[in-house]
């Protein structure tokens, strides 16, 4: 373990003869090397050898059936079609500017939410969670319904406002380039950086802010040099990882841009994909263009989070009251929040339900509009109890396995000395540089490949494993930005009281990071439940997720079923994040005062109330986390 | 079995053969170009899951067939299905030579829908009128580079007398039509007003807005085609489950199973002895003596789809 736990105490340690110190120095680095080696290969198998897999096979000229013959051709026709720096220079014209509008957007509503006392602000974040665990593709629709330009309802309304004269379509219009960008901002840039955002605003010691504002500084202004500064290895990392989100969904782009002719670089793998016969090759090349993107912006967030402290956690007293915006301001903010809420959130979700009913989805103008038979016939669907049952097995085991390993990984690359952290976090990001699509048929070759294929194809503990290894990027930066955020003295404190490694964890960093640990389990759970893309290819009539379901409804066309399992699936998603949110911050809260941790090696026993999570600032000399 | 995502088969078929049987039929309900890509990999690690195919004829003919993936059917029906006066037309529906693929289904494809809020179905009597100035970019297509039917428009197009490549560019290209790729969201639209006209839409999609009273009309024009969609059944060269194979295989052909498919299916079965839907239009119904574009040829499937799809690619450019 010595390479992955820093030295405790080293200042405790009597100071041994050079020589001596050189040895031990040289037998520790050549065991940091050791098990940095053997993590870093572990980490290699799971992302690189399915993507080394798809490189390969992109390599692979012949025709189907033929024997292999390699050559660059793919990657020059793929270069060649001018569709292809087409669809790229869309997806940066819609990924930049909804990615730096979201991220704005994304950090006053979580520094409102976590830092101020704005009356209903945790209501307005359960409201965000819940417009991220929607479906996009039943997010779409719910936004066709509403912003069509010929029927939509919102449209429809605008209409009858006096002086507009006798418009047949819009004023607004969703089929457009603005159109794209909304529905991500509502539907998963804005909502995926408040979960993100908020337990790393909630984390963050007021102390500094405290300090800022004693010397006289305005609110804005110690918002702007102390609050935000400090949280920026968890900005840096929900603007990467919403970056991404936004280049990896293409049910957006798919149902939007098609009609405007508005090709990105996910649509544009999928119509490789779809062609007769299909471009593996040619998606492949494309496909592996952003993969030195990503590992360049892995590479530029190390170092822009390196040269700097980013401990917002310490052991150090702190008043953890939320900041007041004063008594009408706070009002007239949280009116500004809650309008925010009710357009971009109720308004797609009661059009997503309010079409779960409908006969045929936005056609309001039909004799009895309204019917439950859409409810009726997924009840009485009879894969729908199997995949309900696989859905949660995949979902609950997905989530313990990846939130212990990124827990792991993470706990590597930002508390270890292993020389190899820095080579675990570029791999850690690199399941995220390919679309699921061309992920799963990396992994299906993989799974097949390897001796233990009856084990891992087709059933659902191959799914389970595709789907850890496709959240990992997610996963691991989530609690990578967390774990930096908590001083390391802290456990190292117990440590030297006596406490053993895993008890020091336990009672002190764990309860820490709960927030952030429940947040990732609840990603990672929505990530499981919903992804199509990586187990399109993985998955059998006996593994079959709703997710699958999802897919066979709406690619068949019955986008009212597909609408109600939207909203299922929806719902079971918020209702597990309920849950955790709960468990987290009980937690935090389950502190027993009058419990002692166990002492070794003679140290005197000391009580640990201060070491807790939610122990008062009058009695503790650590910092608490807010709850 | 493998075969379409299509709600209404997934549910009804696998009942009908496990009441008829007892056994239990797995259902893989996936795109053709999904499950290829599924196959090829589990055979180049020897695995080999499914048993039988039933699918649409491009993934049928140039991935299933191209790679020998299918066997003969003549050696695992039966006598009595393969008794020719069974079948419409008097001959057993193979496709190929090998008498590896059988159409188990055959209708005529949607030509020409329009939006009647918009247009007056009158006005288009064949195809030609498409060419009218007033309609250029306000035209939806499914895309014809995509998998799917919207080809074998072209296809008819190029070997039509009076129509040929020029036609094509002029339809294609001169008439800047919108390109989709979903039929239902097309569907929608169409009714919608987004566009008056629509082409390449699918049967059931245009079938089920017309039933709910939307404002659409199919419209039929002087050239049309025949198609079996995804009704191509094939049997694996080695099945996992010979027997089960078999009797999977002989169910399909036979009036029972096939009536089972093509009333899940929503289409016109191939056998003499399988009354129509009821609900489905008449249009839909093939009518002896009357030409049709034989979308299923086994040299159209082959060489004519290419063709198609290299002309049109180079008129509109590739996707």
């Amino acid at each position: 373990m010595s390479g992955v736990l820093p030295p405790v105490a080293p200042d405790a340690v009597e100071p041994l003869p050079g020589p001596v110190r050189r040895l031990v120095k040289a037998r520790r680095s050549s065991g940091s090397r050791v098990t940095g080696t053997v993590v870093l290969l572990l980490v290699a198998a799971v992302t690189v050898v399915p993507i080394t897999l798809l490189l390969l096979n992109s390599l692979n000229v012949a025709d189907p059936g033929d024997p292999a013959a390699y050559g660059l051709d793919n990657w020059r026709q793929a270069f060649a079609n001018g569709a292809m720096w087409e669809s790229a220079w869309n997806t940066l014209r819609l990924g930049v500017p909804r990615v730096l509008l979201g991220m704005v957007i994304a950090t006053v509503i979580s520094w409102l939410i976590a830092r101020t006392d704005i009356p209903g602000g945790k209501v307005i974040e359960v409201f965000l969670w819940f417009s991220f665990f929607i479906p996009s593709l039943s997010m779409t629709l719910g936004w066709i319904l509403l912003l069509d330009p010929a029927n939509g309802v919102v449209n429809q309304v605008i209409r009858t406002v006096p002086g507009l004269g006798d418009i047949t379509q819009g004023p607004l219009n969703i089929y457009s380039y603005w159109g794209i960008i909304w529905t991500h901002l509502t539907a998963t840039t804005v909502p995926i950086m408040v979960i993100l955002l908020v337990p790393a605003f909630r984390r963050m010691s007021r102390s500094m802010e405290e300090a800022a504002q004693i010397s006289g500084a305005s609110r804005l202004r110690t918002l702007v040099s102390i609050t935000v500064p400090m949280m920026r290895p968890a900005i840096i990392a929900a603007t990467l990882l919403s970056f991404v989100y936004s280049l990896k969904t293409f049910e957006i782009e798919l149902l939007l841009g098609t009609p405007i002719g508005l090709n990105v670089y996910s649509t544009q793998i999928y119509n490789w994909l779809q062609s007769s016969p299909p471009q593996f090759g040619t998606a492949t090349a494309l496909g592996s263009v952003f993969i030195p993107i990503l590992i360049m912006l892995a590479i530029m967030q190390r170092f822009a989070v390196r040269s700097r402290s980013y401990v917002t956690v310490g052991a150090h007293t702190y008043n953890d009251e939320p900041i007041r915006l004063g008594r009408i301001r706070r009002w007239v903010i949280a009116g500004v929040l809650w309008l925010y809420a009710v357009i971009t959130v109720v308004l797609p979700l009661g059009a997503i339900v309010l079409g779960s009913f409908m006969r045929r989805f936005g056609f309001f103008q039909l004799t009895n509009p309204f019917t439950t038979e859409h409810w009726s016939a997924l009840f009485h669907d009879n894969l729908f109890a199997s995949s309900v049952r696989n859905t949660l097995v995949i979902g609950l085991i997905a989530t313990l396995v990846g939130v212990l390993v990124y827990f792991v990984i993470s706990f590597v690359i930002v508390r270890s000395e292993l020389p190899t952290r820095g080579g675990v976090d570029v791999m850690a990001w690199l399941p995220a540089a390919v679309p699921g699509m061309l992920l799963g048929l990396g992994l299906l070759w993989v799974y097949l490949g390897t001796p233990l294929r009856t084990v891992l194809y087709g059933n659902l503990f191959g799914l389970i494993i595709a789907l850890v290894i496709s959240h990992m990027a997610t996963g691991t930066q989530q609690l990578k930005a967390a774990i930096l955020q908590v001083s390391p003295d802290l456990d190292r404190a117990a440590r030297i009281c006596g406490a053993t490694p895993v008890r020091a964890y336990t009672y002190v960093l764990f309860p820490l990071l709960g927030p952030s640990v429940a947040a990732a389990g609840v990603l990672t759970f929505h990530s499981a439940v919903s992804d199509v893309s990586t187990v399109v290819l993985l998955s059998s009539n006996d593994s079959r997720p709703l997710s699958i379901l999802l897919l066979e409804y709406s690619t068949s066309g019955v986008l009212e079923q597909a609408s109600v399992l939207g909203v299922l699936i929806s719902a079971l998603t918020v209702g597990v994040a309920l849950l955790s949110r709960a468990l987290g911050g009980r937690r935090l809260r389950a502190s027993k005062p009058g419990r002692r941790i166990r002492v070794t090696r003679g140290t005197p026993p000391s009580p640990l109330p201060a070491m807790k999570a939610g122990a008062s600032s009058e009695d503790s000399s650590l910092t608490r986390t807010g709850s | 079995m493998s075969g379409p995502p299509t709600d209404t088969v997934r549910q009804k078929l696998p009942q009908a053969f496990q009441q008829t049987y007892g056994t239990k039929l797995d259902y893989i309900g996936t795109s053709g170009k999904d499950n290829a890509a599924r196959l090829q990999s589990e055979r180049q690690a020897g695995i080999y899951s499914q048993d039988v195919f039933v699918g649409g004829a491009d993934t049928m003919a140039n991935t299933y067939h191209a790679q020998n993936w299918i066997a003969p059917l003549t050696g695992v029906l039966t006598p009595a299905e393969l008794e020719t006066k069974a079948w419409r037309g008097g001959t057993v529906p193979f496709v190929d030579a090998d008498k590896s693929i059988l159409s188990i289904s055959r209708y005529v494809t949607v030509p020409i829908v329009v939006n009647t809020d918009q247009v007056d179905p009158k006005e288009i009597t064949t195809w030609k009128d498409l060419l009218d100035p007033k309609w250029k970019g306000k035209i939806a297509t499914i895309d014809p580079r995509s998998p799917g039917g919207a080809i074998y428009n072209v296809g008819m197009f190029q070997a039509a007398p009076g129509y040929g490549d020029d036609f094509v560019k002029r339809l294609y290209k001169d008439q800047s039509p919108v390109l989709i790729t979903d039929s239902r969201q097309g569907t929608d639209d169409l009714a919608k007003g987004k566009y008056p006209i629509a082409l390449g839409l699918g049967q059931l999609d245009v079938d089920t807005a017309v039933d709910d009273g939307l404002p659409i009309q199919v419209v039929m024009p002087d050239l049309l085609q025949t198609t079996s969609g995804f009704g191509f059944l094939a049997v694996s060269d080695k099945p996992p489950h010979p027997n089960a194979a078999k009797l999977l295989a002989q169910w399909l052909a036979c009036p029972d199973g096939n009536k089972a498919w093509n009333d899940a299916y929503g289409s016109i079965s191939t056998r003499a002895d399988v009354e129509p839907p009821s609900d489905l239009p008449d249009w839909q119904v093939p009518q002896d003596g009357k030409d049709y574009f034989d979308a299923n040829s086994w040299e159209f499937l082959t060489k004519g789809v290419k063709d198609a799809t290299e002309l049109i690619k180079s008129l509109i450019g590739s996707n």
